[in-house]
């Protein structure tokens, strides 16, 4: 198939040499710049730039930070943000909450519902994460699903907890899954959180670039439609003793959904 | 000379405490990506409390 690599012709017979030269591999078709593309048979070439297969093969966001969040506080829990993050907090007063969510539309294509999420599809969440202000009693969390509300996962979705500053990775799909990820925060610092959902498959999840837990419990991984609406919900609450503002910060959250 | 000015913090306690209601009187805010703001607060505000609001965060009650 044009497009592909093809051999070189080397005659009748192959030395060792001409086996194992570089050039046995030419290329077909293709020209400078272009980029190779699995299509799920052959490997063939996408024209000249690697944008258009991230763009044209997925519904791609740049999650905005600073408007079209809704917050929902409780106490002294509040929440804020600029171009780059967002983040939500609990005030030092025992039991509040700070949460903001968002309407997450335009995820399910090929004739669903404009506003629904088709779990159906490879998806890839990625943030970096930031905790502040330690407080054993504090839990955070940062979820993709089918719901604006704070809590664990009771429905369909994927996202991350931070029980105080140990990160978890939670599912949803007809249960709740958790996988401890065995990493501890520093505060005050940022790591890059990868979460990869392999429809029917799998979910990972990476923290800064390593692969720390993984989810293959099929009633544990979300499927099918959402069948309304789909949001994503970042917050955290603290209990009942108080008197730390422990805060929870996402930047550059982004999102890439098979298409 | 400048003079600097800034909003006030709006959280559920710092409402309570501008408007003299024990901790707990205001359930939730929510505040929506169009500015709309809302209160749920357990016990219904009075005119002079609704006022206090209005006035202090330049907010206009929706009927």
């Amino acid at each position: 198939m044009a497009g592909e690599f093809t051999h070189a012709s080397v005659g009748t017979d192959l030395t060792q040499a001409e086996w194992e030269a570089l050039a046995t591999h030419i290329a077909d078709g293709q020209v400078k710049d272009d980029v190779l593309y699995f299509n799920g048979t052959y490997w063939v070439r996408i024209g000249g730039e690697i944008v258009p297969i991230i763009t044209k093969g997925g519904n791609v966001l740049h999650i905005t930070t600073q408007a079209g969040w809704t917050a929902s506080n409780t106490g002294t829990g509040g929440n804020g943000g600029n171009i780059s993050y967002m983040y939500v907090l609990t005030g030092t007063t025992a039991s509040s909450r700070g949460l903001v969510y968002a309407l997450m539309n335009g995820f399910e294509e090929a004739g669903g519902i404009w506003s629904y999420f088709n779990y159906d599809k490879k998806l890839y969440l990625i943030f970096n994460y930031r905790r502040n202000g330690s407080d054993s009693e504090a839990v955070a969390r940062f979820q993709l699903k089918r719901a604006n509300t704070e809590g664990a996962l009771a429905d369909l979705g994927i996202g991350i907890r931070a029980d105080n500053l140990d990160l978890i990775g939670e599912s949803y799909g007809t249960e709740l899954g958790e996988v401890d990820l065995g990493t501890t925060l520093a505060t005050d610092r940022v790591s890059q959180i990868v979460i990869i959902h392999y429809p029917g498959s799998k979910i990972e999840w990476y923290v800064d670039g390593t692969l720390k837990g993984t989810q293959s419990t099929a009633a544990k991984i979300p499927s099918g439609s959402s069948a309304s609406a789909n949001y994503l919900v970042s917050s955290i609450v603290n209990g009942v003793t108080g008197g730390v503002n422990a805060i929870q910060a996402i930047l550059h959250p982004k999102i890439w959904q098979e298409r | 000379m400048k003079i600097v000015f800034s909003k006030p913090e709006l959280t559920c306690v710092s409402l309570e405490e501008m408007l003299g209601l024990a901790r707990g009187s205001i359930r939730e805010t929510n505040i929506y990506p169009d500015g709309t703001i809302e209160i749920d607060v357990v016990k219904a505000l009075t005119s002079e409390q609704k006022d206090k609001i209005e006035t202090t965060l330049g907010l206009r009650e929706k009927k």
